[in-house]
């Protein structure tokens, strides 16, 4: 390779609105063509919404590595990902993590096939990229265990609208006139799939029910990814007499989660895999506490602006709710050191720190 | 489930957190580097310890957090059933008339929730009804606002051209006059000849751009105006112009080719100038944007659009386009020809919609169906010394 290249295209698997990895693509991109290249996103799949800002896989310019390098968005396994190896351009992979099969496979096989497949590809991914740039530690140690020689972190470039929306005022007025009833409202943001346990967050707010506060609510906001685990979940809470008490938001506007994370008086995540876990930021910029299973890379995340449980023992949970909600000193120190994190992780820093990795790389490749 | 507090402290404790809010906030001043000192880890400890505590006396019922466990695992022990029975609710809810037991218990819940926020907050209701047209009628007049100041800015934009010029040659009247005269199903363009071959033989053989298509191989400017004909065959009827045409080259081709074909370029020598213009009402000293201003809307069969392709800004690059969208009929094609940004090896061009750059074909793609255009088609020649490229568009309805 020589000389900097002229294109810095992106690969993705799967583009779609209202998701992480792909509004952190949409971002790349622009800190590409800040850099000065040309950059475009090749999707494998993508939502009719995001027509506009990716193109067919099948379109991507096969130039020399002098000339065009990528970057690929590795968070599930996909066909892309071989075009992505196969392409003779310098590469680099930016990893979300991909969750381990086991937790998802019983409920969704195919996407336990896919997220087998994901693992499978990351030696090969690491085998002809320069560098591996992850969005955590957590991920970057799965990288360098995966083969990639050099590795880098970035954090996610987060979709500001979450952080930053005015609070939609219909669901506004609707959670305040709820919350004049009494009772505390939980939250918990994050598709329903099974690896995020929202039936640990229900059973962990069961207890606080019967053994703190009868009027509790509890908010889960989330596309319904996985509609047989959705319905064991109303199921559950129907089976437990709390159905009035439990939200099932769906997926929501950014307004609309403005106004969730204005009202929630505590996040609770009981999550058994999290490459990084955005929500959490999220909560703490609109000042609202955590608690949180501490897994994967929810630890880095949280430091110590939330409580990190070892357990998911359902009394435990609820007890450290309770005392987020009850210790107005520790709630307070929460809620400051949260808004602290967040800073941290701004789209600037987060940026920042992906250029610098990129920079890296294309000296290295000389 | 939701019984009362097992005990009176809990009630307590309850009505504190209820209390906590807003309540304290102006307590905050007073904490000092209390708030500092406050380690996580010890609060996570108290926790266990406290619920160890709550366990011990029996604030919860015996058994309570495994009886949780043992009654999801009973639902969820058969995922695969589930994933089917959710199905099958998704059906129902559709219309389907098997399994609407468990369409129905999955949308119960959904119905009782939505019941009781109607009746928690009733006006909130009636708003939230009213606020898919409020937001309708915001964002209609947002819409019709941008258009009236797209409008005024292409405007501007003409008049900056004409100023920029000064004044335009006479001949343009006499086009501009016979451009009114086509009658709207194009009068010109012959039936049977929607394709014109271009072999390089024939009488017109010869008079492309720097070529020697008798003895040499077809130059790269020729085959994009080759395809750039071949698209233009394709338009509904109705003259077509080509902006900023140089020597009058292509429009002369055109006119062989049997279009009603003319010309505007705002370098007045080079028109004057140019052996392949026989005709002066053929080609009017103009720029670009001031003869597409001036032209009636919906007039234009076809537009080829060149030369000031490659130096736009990203003002004047959408003015254009918004013209070029406005001034072809339903069913005509634009052509734009332009060098590739990317051409030259070692530039990097930093950003498309910097000022006075060619744009890359992808981005004249996103500003062409931005202003309505469809049927997109680009012709990118990668490999050619001079690398120029060309794209086409159709404005939806008539046409081939």
């Amino acid at each position: 390779m020589t000389g900097r290249p002229i294109r810095f295209d992106q690969v993705i698997p799967s583009i779609a609105e209202r998701d992480a990895v792909s509004y952190h693509t949409l971002e790349t991109q622009r800190a590409l063509r800040e850099m000065g290249f040309v950059s475009e996103i090749f999707a494998r799949e993508m939502s009719p919404g995001m027509v506009a800002h990716a193109r067919p896989l099948a379109e991507l310019p096969r130039d020399d590595a002098s000339r065009q390098w990528l970057c690929y968005q590795a968070s599930i396994g996909s066909p892309a990902a071989e075009a992505f190896i196969a392409h003779p351009g310098g590469k680099v992979v930016t990893y979300h993590n991909i969750t381990p099969a086991p937790l998802v496979e019983g409920w969704m096989p195919f996407l336990g096939e896919e997220v087998r497949l994901g693992r499978h590809q990351l030696p090969e991914l690491a085998a002809v990229s320069e560098t591996g740039i992850a969005v955590s530690k957590y991920n970057a140690a799965e990288l360098r265990e995966a083969g990639f020689a050099t590795t880098a972190v970035a954090s996610l470039m987060m979709d500001r609208s979450n952080f930053d929306s005015a609070a939609e005022p219909g669901r506004r007025a609707e959670l305040a006139a709820a919350k004049r009833t009494g009772g505390s409202d939980w939250l918990f943001v994050g598709q329903m799939l099974p690896h995020k346990c929202h039936q640990d967050v229900i059973k962990a707010f069961a207890c606080s029910l019967r053994v703190f506060d009868p009027k509790a609510r509890l908010h889960l906001i989330g596309r319904e990814s996985c509609p047989g685990y959705v319905l064991a979940l109303h199921r559950f809470i129907q089976d437990l007499g709390i159905a009035s008490s439990v939200d099932f938001a769906g997926s929501v506007s950014p307004a609309e989660l403005t106004a969730h994370y204005q009202a929630a008086d505590v996040l609770v995540c009981c999550s058994a895999h999290e490459g990084f876990c955005a929500p959490i930021i999220e909560a703490m910029h609109h000042g609202v506490p955590v608690v949180a299973y501490a897994v994967a890379a929810v630890p880095e995340t949280v430091l110590d602006a939330g409580l990190l449980l070892s357990s998911k023992e359902p009394l435990l949970v609820a007890t450290a709710a309770e005392r987020v909600l009850r210790d107005r000193l520790l709630r307070e120190v929460l809620v400051d050191r949260g808004r602290e994190r967040a800073r941290r992780f701004s789209l600037d820093a987060a940026r920042v720190a992906f250029v610098a990795a990129l920079e890296e790389a294309l000296e290295r490749a000389g | 489930m939701n019984g009362p507090h097992p005990d009176g402290a809990g009630a307590a404790r309850h009505e504190a957190a209820n209390r906590r809010p807003d309540a304290v906030a102006d307590e905050k001043a007073g904490l000092g580097g209390a708030e500092e000192s406050i380690d996580t880890a010890s609060v996570v400890a108290e926790a266990f310890a406290e619920s160890a505590r709550l366990r011990e006396s029996g604030a919860l019922p015996s058994g309570f957090e495994a009886d949780l466990e043992r009654r999801f695992l009973a639902i969820a022990r058969d995922p695969e059933t589930l994933a089917k029975e959710a199905a099958a609710g998704a059906s129902s809810r559709s219309g389907s008339a098997g399994n609407q037991g468990s369409g129905l218990r999955r949308l119960l819940p959904r119905v009782a929730q939505r019941s009781r926020r109607a009746a928690g907050s009733f006006a909130h209701s009636t708003r939230r009804a009213a606020a898919p047209r409020v937001r309708s009628i915001e964002r209609s007049s947002v819409e019709r606002a941008g258009r009236l100041a797209e409008t005024v800015v292409t405007r501007g934009y003409v008049a900056v051209d004409h100023a920029n010029r000064l004044a335009t040659d006479r001949s343009s009247g006499r086009l501009f006059s016979r451009l009114a005269r086509v009658s709207p199903a194009g009068r010109t363009r012959p039936p049977d000849r929607p394709r014109p071959s271009w072999g390089g033989e024939g009488p017109l053989a010869g008079e492309t751009t720097g070529s020697d298509p008798a003895n040499g191989p077809r130059n790269a400017q020729r085959e994009l105006e080759d395809w750039a004909i071949e698209r233009l065959g394709r338009a509904g009827g109705g003259p077509i112009v080509h902006v900023e045409c140089g020597d009058g080259a292509l429009v002369r081709r055109l006119a062989g080719a049997g279009f009603d074909s003319a010309g505007a370029d705002p370098a007045g020598d080079a028109v004057r100038g140019s052996p392949a213009v026989t005709t002066t009402d053929s080609v009017v000293r103009a720029g670009a944007l001031e003869f597409l201003g001036s032209c009636s809307r919906s007039s234009l069969g076809g537009l080829v659009l060149s030369g000031i392709t490659e130096r736009l800004s990203p003002g004047r690059a959408r003015a254009l386009t918004h013209l070029a969208a406005t001034r072809l009929r339903p069913g005509g094609v634009v052509v734009v020809i332009s060098a590739h940004p990317d051409n030259g090896a070692g530039d990097v061009v930093s950003a498309d919609l910097s000022p006075g750059r060619p744009l890359h074909p992808v981005t004249w793609c996103h500003l062409l169906s931005r202003y309505g255009l469809a049927e997109l088609t680009v012709n990118d020649p990668v490999g050619q010394p001079s690398h120029r490229y060309a794209v086409a568009a159709r404005v939806p309805g008539a046409g081939r």
